[in-house]
């Protein structure tokens, strides 16, 4: 994944969020997400100001004995999200 | 983001000001895989019950400009599910007995098959008798019998007669 | 409302109405029974339903007026009314969510069983209900948007071929009925007659699965994982603007939410009686 992309949360969601945890529902495509805490945490981060690189280094920094691990999930939790609809690189 | 590496305080702070988390603590304390479920919608208005068949359209003559001696006449049975439902597969099994000049049904063939139903839960069957000779033309009963393919979709089945006369 | 052979019913669900009308005493019976809990009083009906007998084994329908062209027979009638009108009811209702559930009571305590067809809620719902249990419903629960109670479609319990729940020791006139589909309708009172419960405040969410041989395999869920799977059972979601989530996560914040893999009727109802029990 290029680490120069931004990305932003596809429009129609409706989204809660219960003890750090998110579920979208998106009525009318007819699809349900539920994320752990930590896609939670990529959902959020990525509101068209952070490139995927630096939601990456972000995470890295706060979790460092992950970092390895980060390198890899982020991107593939991302990817996960566009091919859902539920994230648009616009 | 700057060059300068970030201290894991100051990451932690930032993500919780990025996620709107209230306090550092709200976070997740460690790093585990992102796990993303998908899932749908049920059916709208859906309930647990077992379709069922009715048949409630008389069956139609359809005319194409055809000869009815040479080329045989053709009727329309329609079958209907409730609730209406896309997709769910009925068998037709088809028969005709002459009472008169006799015939036959030439198409479909063979005379059983299958047929989905569309958005409004409904299915057709174009049946075509053909006189036995185009002199003498055809009377007779054209019955259907429609059935659920998949017992899970439904379990009854109909039946529809159609009284044939075709004078040549 | 009966009157000599013929009866007028309103049948009440999630803040709707259907109306059936009949003059046969078999139709008015059968309603009557496997209705009753669902029945009220007059009022602005979404659809009306009129059955009338054709001849000595054959009804016609119509529903608004318009008829039907088939010839049912006692059991299809009464499966096309539930059928139709429990559609046209789940559908309708833009001020109560409607999940396809069965729920039951047990010490004012709401349990709600949450799965599709075929997961095994109506067969463990009557056994709940025969072990004394309070009985909502077996198939669709509501819940008002703003309010904390649930209710249920009450009526009678349908249990399918291939239930593993015995009714077919029970003898009563009149409270079991077969349709033509080779199911049982076992009205609730024969199995507790103090079982209709009209709501309940839910406090126990759990999402069955009735697997052959399986042991008991129970995990607790997040409120957001339980809130995934609900809405997943959430049958009128497009009627609500938001989809009805804001109210769906609401009710998942005041429960405590399971998954049961059970293969076994006895053991799985003690874990719900026991977890039910708790403070």
């Amino acid at each position: 994944m290029d680490p120069n992309l931004y990305l932003w949360h596809e429009e129609g969601f409706q989204l809660e969020t219960l003890n750090g945890e998110i579920v979208l529902l998106h009525p009318v495509r007819n699809i349900i997400i539920h994320g752990s805490q930590t896609a939670s945490l990529v959902w959020q981060l990525c509101d068209g100001s952070r490139t995927v690189g630096a939601i990456v280094e972000l995470l890295s920094a706060a979790y460092p004995e992950s970092a390895d691990d980060i390198q890899n999930d982020v991107p593939a939790a991302i990817q996960m999200l566009i091919n859902q609809g539920a994230l648009t690189t616009k | 983001m700057s060059a300068q590496k970030l201290s894991r305080r100051e990451a932690l702070k930032l993500l919780a000001a990025a996620t709107g988390a209230a306090a550092l603590s709200t976070l997740p304390p460690a790093w585990s895989k992102p796990d993303l479920q998908v899932g749908a919608l049920p059916a709208h208005a859906q309930t647990s019950l077992l379709h069922i068949l009715n048949t409630p359209f008389l069956p139609a003559e359809i005319d194409l400009g055809q000869s009815y001696c040479w080329d045989g006449i053709i009727i329309r049975f329609t079958a209907a599910i409730t609730p209406p439902t896309a997709g769910i597969v009925l068998q037709y099994s088809l028969s005709y007995n002459p009472t008169g000049a006799p015939g036959a049904i030439t198409s479909p063939n063979p005379t059983t098959g299958t047929v989905a139903t569309n958005a409004s839960g409904q299915a057709s069957i174009d049946v075509t008798v053909l006189p036995a000779s185009p002199f003498f033309g055809t009377e007779g009963t054209l019955t259907v019998v429609w059935s659920f393919v998949n017992p899970a979709d439904g379990t009854n089945s109909v039946s529809q007669n159609h009284d044939i006369v075709v004078a040549c | 409302m009966s009157v000599g052979t013929s009866c007028d019913h309103f049948i009440h669900f999630a803040g709707n109405t259907i109306g059936v009308t009949s003059a046969d005493p078999q139709v008015c019976r059968a309603i009557e029974t496997h209705f009753r809990h669902c029945l009220g009083e007059h009022a602005p009906s979404i659809a009306t339903y009129k059955i009338t007998a054709v001849d000595q084994t054959g009804f016609s329908i119509s529903v608004n007026g318009s008829d039907l062209l088939s010839k049912f027979s006692l059991g299809q009638a009464m499966h096309f009314l539930m059928q139709d009108g429990l559609t046209r009811l789940n559908g309708a209702s833009a001020t109560h969510l409607v999940f396809h559930a069965a729920a039951l009571a047990h010490h004012k305590q709401g349990i709600i069983l949450c799965g599709k067809s075929g997961s095994g809620k109506s067969t463990l719902a009557a056994w709940l209900t025969a072990a004394g249990m309070q009985y909502l419903t077996d198939e669709v629960i509501s819940l008002a948007v703003n309010e904390e109670n649930i209710s249920g479609f009450c009526r009678s319990i349908v249990l399918k071929p291939g239930s593993a729940f015995v009714w077919r020791n029970l003898t009563a006139e009149n409270s079991i009925f077969h349709p033509d589909d080779n199911s049982a309708w076992v009205s609730p009172t024969l199995l507790n007659p103090t079982a209709p419960c009209a709501n309940v405040t839910p406090r126990i969410l759990l999402f069955p699965q009735y697997t052959p041989g399986a042991p008991l395999r129970t995990q607790r869920l997040t409120p957001a994982e339980a809130l995934f799977r609900l809405l997943q059972c959430l049958v009128n979601s497009r009627n609500f603007p938001d989809g009805g989530m804001s109210a769906a996560a609401r009710l998942t914040r005041q429960v405590h939410a399971y998954t049961l893999e059970y293969s076994d009727l006895e053991t799985v109802a003690q874990w719900i009686t026991q977890t039910a029990s708790k403070p």
